[in-house]
């Protein structure tokens, strides 16, 4: 049986380049691999405590195990692919649990998209020419265990496991994929709006209601992750 | 909460280990339940990977008798509570000679020791991998493992902490890495890199605005569904 994936890619048109990519210094794309931030101890992100290595198409990659994989490639198209099981996207639960409840976490689903566009914004600063756009694409691959969909709840801040049946909204779309663009300065500017984008076209692909995402806050543009409510989880 | 080398050696000697509960597993602790089965080849490779594991980064404490469990708000597994072992579980000699045997080269200050519960002949199996002299990694277990058997054709192998886990180094990856360290590529690369810039320089001067290439894009997604695992 196929394990659950996470897909995400960040995306600019042809023709740009990530600056001084095969430098082995503080300027290179490995060093920039390394230096993801993390908002918090035992964070959700796209970090991956290693030192890169070549990849297909002359990128460089990070991988920890079949948990998480980032890779980013010098036209400045930035993959990268989590567990999405209790590995990572559904943690807070043993592999049986899991696979008889495919339940995916809130935070980490909200912590890792806002994760991956923080992160793509220090990509997009290093670019040789500003882009017009960037196009952001998810996608779930194999978002069944046996018969079972992986699904979302709203999230509980006293603990799901206190909840009796607590309401699922079940991967619905098919595909199971979402596409947006962003104005590079948005992301560069609000990256908690670009990543509220993100969470709601993942929200989207389960039927989730937008008033369900959980830590968002209004912002002059719309809604934005509250990225200081996630910051002050323990 | 965060383990740090020194604070955790000041709860182990002073063996009040109710002050571990709520440390979280990281880059320096690792929390078993349960002993290592030291007579059966896998346990013997297992405690050599997450000795290496350790070492190869900044050093770290393996604790026995400590169970844990998964915040559903953390990525990282957190002491739920102690459980103390039996030190005829722990045999401290046998840990160090397999440790010894297992790995190389050899750690230096490594520390194997069993730290009673106060007022108890029961306690905490403690391996202390301190950290290590740069020039000194990496360090290789000598006696790799994979389904209880043996692996002969591989004479070493390679981890390094992560975060909560200690992973083994695939061996082509070894390999890569091996090779990356003998060949000036990088340099070379860089120097591509710069003509490479005026080129594209000129093209998009030339050219109108450009549209994602989704077909490309697509294909990368997917190449990372097949990647080996």
């Amino acid at each position: 049986m196929s394990r659950p994936l996470y897909l995400l890619a960040a995306s600019v048109p042809p023709g740009n380049r990530v600056r001084r990519f095969f430098d082995t210094g503080a300027e290179g794309a490995a060093f920039l691999l390394m230096s993801v931030d993390r908002f918090r101890s035992g964070s959700f992100d796209v970090a991956i405590p290693d030192t890169p290595k070549e990849g297909p198409e002359g990128s460089q990659e990070l991988r920890w195990g079949d948990r998480k994989l980032l890779r980013l490639y010098q036209d400045g198209t930035l993959l990268f692919r989590a567990a999405a099981d209790e590995e990572f996207l559904g943690w807070g639960v043993d592999q049986r649990t899991f696979a008889r409840w495919p339940r995916l976490n809130p935070v980490a689903v909200v912590e890792v998209n806002t994760s991956f566009v923080h992160f793509y914004r220090k990509v997009l600063l290093r670019l040789k020419q500003q882009p017009d756009t960037v196009s952001i694409k998810l996608s779930i691959e194999h978002g069944a265990l046996d018969q079972r969909r992986l699904y979302l709840t709203r999230y509980y801040q006293r603990g799901i496991q206190n909840v009796v049946e607590p309401e699922q909204f079940a991967l619905a779309a098919h595909p199971p994929e979402a596409e947006l663009s962003a104005q590079p300065m948005e992301l560069i500017e609000r990256p908690n709006r670009t990543a509220y984008r993100v969470i709601r076209e993942f929200a989207d692909l389960f039927d989730l209601p937008e008033a369900l995402i959980p830590f968002q806050h209004p912002g002059p543009d719309g809604p934005e992750v509250a990225l200081e409510e996630i910051i002050a989880l323990r | 909460m965060a383990a740090d080398f020194k604070g955790l050696r000041a709860v182990l000697e002073a063996g009040d280990f109710r002050a571990l509960i709520g440390l979280a597993e990281d880059d320096l602790l690792e929390a078993k339940r349960e002993p290592y089965k030291l007579s059966e080849p896998s346990g013997r490779y297992e405690l050599a990977k997450d000795v290496t594991a350790f070492a190869n980064r900044d050093g770290g404490h393996l604790l026995i008798g400590l169970a844990t469990s998964r915040l559903p708000d953390r990525a990282t597994d957190v002491v739920q509570a102690v459980q103390p072992v039996n030190p005829d579980d722990f045999p401290v000699s046998t840990y160090r000679s397999i440790i010894k045997e297992y790995t190389y080269p050899e750690i230096s200050g490594l520390e194997v020791v069993f730290v009673p519960s106060s007022g108890d002949v029961s306690g905490i199996g403690v391996i202390a991998v301190p950290p290590q002299h740069p020039d000194a990694k990496p360090f290789l277990v000598k006696n790799v493992v994979e389904d209880g058997e043996s692996l002969k054709q591989i004479v070493f192998g390679y981890a390094i902490r992560k975060a909560d886990n200690a992973d083994p180094l695939a061996l082509k990856d070894l390999q890569r890495s091996l090779r990356k360290g003998q060949e000036p590529q990088a340099q070379r690369l860089t120097r591509i890199e710069e003509k490479l810039d005026l080129v594209l320089d000129a093209l998009s001067a030339a050219g109108p605005p450009r549209e994602i290439d989704r077909e490309v894009r697509d294909k990368r997604m997917r190449s990372l569904v097949e990647v080996e695992e």
